[in-house]
């Protein structure tokens, strides 16, 4: 009896086992610590991990890079073919579109094998608005009002350099007048 | 007022500097040539048209004083031997500028005409301006029709 009630046991764990298998395969993403905050229109890189070990030989497969925005619209994709065995380390980048508005953005990352999604990850950054240098703008503004400034000491200097070579020009005329 | 500047500049000799502010050049050229002046004898500056001059006058804002001070003084270092400057009228100075700003210039005209022997004979109507001309009274070794 208690032999059979220990057979019985092991084949509904054997069952069990068999039903919820689980799968080795692992998809990670993470954006380098420098591009979590980033401005429209540059790149924003990240690290993809892929650990596949139930692939003993080399499989093509496709990789899916969206880029969500806030609202969950898709505005960039790229799609790659990769070769991968058991295991991928890759660093990659994609574009984030000018025009982008300031907010949180999502890159997913899905792995098909043909048309079967293998996996899916995502991380997440910030599209932040370009910071004013203010230092720059402030020398800027001395600059110009500099500019101005010597402008009008020039005018005054330039006008009577015209004003002088006139008088010379109009009193050697008219003696050289003279004299003929 | 004409005919004491005719006189002024008959009686005045070498060549002459003539600040117009009454009249253009092409009006005060013509009346001196009416009444027999050699007109070659004298350079104008004109402070009056607007539009283009002769190419040997010299025209100056009656607004810019300075530009019309450093007109002046530059023709009394330019001509050599006797010379003599004629200002009419002071008193349109005072339409572009205050009191205190033509005293100034008169002062600057004067202090530089008397340093290099230069005849200064400036007119102005006695109704206008008359603390002005209080004021640069003390500029002119004579003052006629106080």
């Amino acid at each position: 009896m208690k032999l059979v009630y220990k057979k019985f046991i092991f084949v509904i764990f054997l069952l069990i086992s068999s039903t919820c298998a689980v799968s080795a395969f692992a998809l990670s993403i993470e954006i380098l610590d420098k591009y979590t905050n980033v401005l429209a229109g540059d790149s924003v890189y990240f690290k993809m991990n892929v650990e596949y070990p139930e692939n003993l030989e080399q499989k093509d497969l496709t990789l899916e890079y969206k880029m969500f925005d806030e609202q969950g619209n898709l505005i960039a994709r790229i799609d790659s073919l990769r070769d991968i065995e058991a295991q991928l380390s890759v660093f990659n980048s994609m574009v984030i579109p000018r025009g982008s508005k300031p907010g949180l953005y999502t890159i997913t990352i899905e792995i098909k094998d043909g048309e079967n999604s293998i996996g899916k990850a995502s991380a997440s950054f910030n599209v932040v608005n370009e910071e004013v240098n203010w230092s720059i703008v402030v020398l800027g503004v001395a600059f110009l009002l500099s500019i101005i400034y010597f402008g009008f000491l020039l005018r005054d200097f330039w006008r009577r350099l015209l004003i002088g070579f006139k008088v010379r020009r109009i009193v050697r005329g008219r003696f050289e007048e003279k004299k003929d | 007022m004409q005919p004491r500047i005719v006189g002024a500049i008959r009686s005045l000799g070498g060549v002459g500097i003539y600040v117009s502010l009454n009249k253009n050049q092409k009006r005060m050229k013509k009346l001196l040539d009416e009444r027999k002046i050699d007109v070659k004898k004298i350079f104008f500056i004109d402070c009056v048209s607007s539009g283009k001059v002769e190419e040997d006058v010299l025209q100056i804002s009656p607004t810019q004083l300075n530009d019309l001070s450093y007109a002046v003084n530059s023709f009394m270092k330019e001509i050599l031997g006797e010379k003599f400057l004629i200002i009419d009228a002071l008193s349109v100075l005072l339409i572009y500028n205050n009191e205190n700003q033509v005293a100034g210039f008169v002062r600057n005209i004067t202090e530089y005409a008397s340093k290099n022997d230069v005849e200064v004979v400036a007119f102005s109507a006695k109704t206008k301006g008359e603390e002005l001309l209080n004021k640069i009274f003390s500029f002119f070794d004579e003052v006629k029709g106080k």
